[in-house]
């Protein structure tokens, strides 16, 4: 199997990281405003907005070479825009709906999926490298 | 990843909960402050929170600003005090107006978001970390 850099599966990592990067940064401007009066939280929600990325190009095509296959589900991703949530419950009487034990919690889930996607990556890239270097 | 905005927005919050701390530390450091500048006694200060305006995704990712304000709604109150130096005719003493619980909950509450604001910054430190490992 050819690797590049170029790949589609690489392309969907990327995608993936910059998502990841993204909800983090949501998440810090949620956290920054735990205090401000009549702020309301967002979310990105990440599948839809992977989804959504993945949309903007062929991606990885399934095709069936064999009548007894089973198709492909869904087809092409929805391509929505990317879907961010506001959340209109204000829990406290100062209308703030930022919630910081769901904060933290997808703090840490979001720190973890990037990891394992920069894992994922450097995979590739240590497999590119030794191609490079004739295995050696 | 391609930029370090989201440690700005956490950066925004530690600064802003710090002045949070040190506005309600003033406050019950001042609260038998019957002299100031502008004449009278201490008034109690209040730090207001206001989050970046604006449309769109952009502006969802801006961090909190903190602005200083007179609580104008809390006027000095009046202790009977004859001998007291600022004492007037009929022996009053206008004293700041300031509940030292109220002060120390409020010290306690910022103390807590600037920890939750300095865990979202070490998490994206460890996710920066992780993205210059991509190349090893």
């Amino acid at each position: 199997m050819p690797i590049s850099l170029s790949s589609p599966v690489d392309r969907a990592l990327e995608a993936a990281l910059d998502r990841s990067a993204q909800t983090h940064r949501l998440i810090a401007s949620n956290v920054a405003n735990l205090d401000t009066p009549g702020y309301k939280a967002r979310h990105l929600e990440f599948e839809a907005a992977l989804a959504q990325a993945q949309g903007a190009g062929p991606v990885v095509e399934l095709r069936r070479t064999d009548e007894r296959h089973l198709g492909a589900a869904g087809g092409a991703a929805p391509a929505d825009g990317v879907r961010l949530t506001v959340d209109e419950t204000a829990r406290r009487p100062d209308g703030n709906s930022v919630d910081p034990e769901r904060e933290m919690a997808d703090l840490g889930a979001n720190g973890i999926r990037y990891a394992a996607l920069t894992q994922a990556l450097a995979g590739r890239l240590r497999a590119l490298k030794a191609a490079i270097q004739e295995g050696k | 990843m391609s930029d370090f905005r989201a440690l700005d927005i956490s950066a925004s919050a530690l600064s802003a909960e710090k002045l949070r701390v040190e506005t309600h530390l003033s406050n019950l450091a001042n609260a038998h402050t019957t002299r100031t500048a502008e004449g009278g006694p201490y008034r109690r200060r209040e730090v207001v929170f206001e989050a970046g305006a604006g449309e769109g995704f952009a502006a969802t990712l801006d961090g909190v600003q903190a602005k200083l304000v007179v609580d104008e709604r809390n006027p000095p109150r009046l202790v009977y005090d004859p001998g007291h130096p600022d004492a007037d005719a009929t022996g009053y003493v206008a004293m700041p107006a300031i509940d030292p619980v109220l002060e120390q909950a409020d010290i306690v509450s910022a103390a807590r978001s600037y920890e939750a604001n300095l865990a979202v910054m070490k998490i994206y430190k460890d996710m920066l970390g992780k993205a210059l490992e991509l190349g090893k």
